[in-house]
């Protein structure tokens, strides 16, 4: 439910790097949404599309890297996938995994237009 | 022409909470973001918390609604400083939101400071207000399931409290399923079973809090 509010977070972001940047227009931005963040990528799509109208990101493709919640068990070392097992091992049960990945919430890259030199 | 950035879309929010824990350090208020469904009972726990504890520590509250100010109309008729907030519809407190109403509380006079989030089990994990420590509170009329279906919540929370605990008998709530699905989401949570509205187990969470208030640290207890 608050992919509107980082819709907006991620709108407000890609039009200052944008204006820093000189790009007239934004044509694509990669994120990266870690599970364990609790975003549904289609719906933060939907919301930024429809923030987005009116602005020079309109119609920009988002690229959305799902990254998994992984933990690591710190008694034998495997790397499990965390929504699944939570902090028990499902190799040895020991219950003193770390979550080594999948907080992560950021935009990766964007790109655009740069706004031509010709009017100067 | 590609941009490279790394930045993090909740920035804005982890800047403000960051202020905001630099002003709750400043004013030696320490502080408790309570985050459930709707109908949990965190205002019933609130006023039963405020009631007992409130000749011992300085309370104040910041409560977060979408609509309406009848939380803190109750909060307010026990005489502690209160502040609310109404999202409008909004699924979450963010720290900006928290930041504006600290304008109104007397914070160096304050020892605890609660802020009730919108009930919503979700959303307000992903939010960090500048707290210091985040409780998630269940009713067991919700079901021994929240844990499995929400556990990013509880995985962030430093304490648990499993409210309504007297209705046990007349719900199919599964206690060890609970205990179970905990412990691999989260293990070694605090957990109480309280009910906020008889007074049942209440004191091992006053304890819990005025440790948390003495040291910033919970004392060692039992899961």
């Amino acid at each position: 439910m608050h992919e509107l509010a980082l819709a907006q977070q991620l709108l407000h972001i890609v039009e200052q790097t944008a204006r820093a940047n000189m790009l007239k227009k934004v044509a694509e931005i990669k994120i990266v949404v870690g599970e364990m963040m609790a975003v549904v990528p289609e719906a933060l799509g939907f919301s930024f599309q429809v923030l987005s109208r009116d602005t020079l990101a309109a119609g920009a493709k988002l690229v959305i890297e799902e990254q998994r919640a992984l933990s690591k068990c710190s008694h034998c070392q495997l790397t499990y996938p965390w929504l699944e097992y939570g902090y028990r091992c499902p190799s040895c049960s020991s219950l003193s995994g770390i979550i080594i990945q999948g907080r992560d919430l950021y935009i990766d890259y964007l790109e655009g237009d740069e706004v031509s030199n010709d009017a100067s | 022409m590609q941009v490279k950035l790394v930045t993090n879309i909740l920035r804005a929010n982890e800047d403000m909470a960051s202020r905001n824990r630099e002003i709750f350090r400043e004013k030696g208020t320490k502080v408790v973001n309570l985050i459930s469904s709707p109908g949990a009972g965190k205002t019933t726990l609130l006023e039963t918390t405020i009631r007992t504890l409130k000749n011992h520590l300085t309370i104040g509250v910041i409560e977060g609604d979408l609509m309406t100010t009848r939380d803190g109309e109750r909060i307010a008729a026990l005489e502690v400083p209160v502040v609310q907030i109404n999202t409008r519809g909004g699924c979450h407190l963010d720290a900006n939101m928290v930041h504006k109403a600290l304008a109104e509380l007397p914070l160096e006079k304050l020892n605890l400071l609660f802020i009730e989030n919108v009930g919503n089990l979700v959303c307000p994990s992903a939010f960090d207000l500048g707290e210091d420590k985040k409780v998630v509170i269940l009713s067991v009329t919700e079901g021994s399931d929240k844990p499995a279906k929400y556990p990013t919540t509880f995985e962030g929370a430093a304490a648990c409290l499993l409210n309504k605990i007297d209705l046990l008998p007349y719900t199919n709530f599964n206690l060890r399923e609970f205990y179970e699905d905990l412990k691999t989401i989260k293990p070694n949570l605090p957990v109480f079973e309280v009910s906020a509205l008889t007074g049942q187990g209440m004191e091992a969470w006053y304890r819990w809090l005025t440790t948390i208030y003495a040291t910033g640290e919970p004392s060692p207890c039992r899961t």
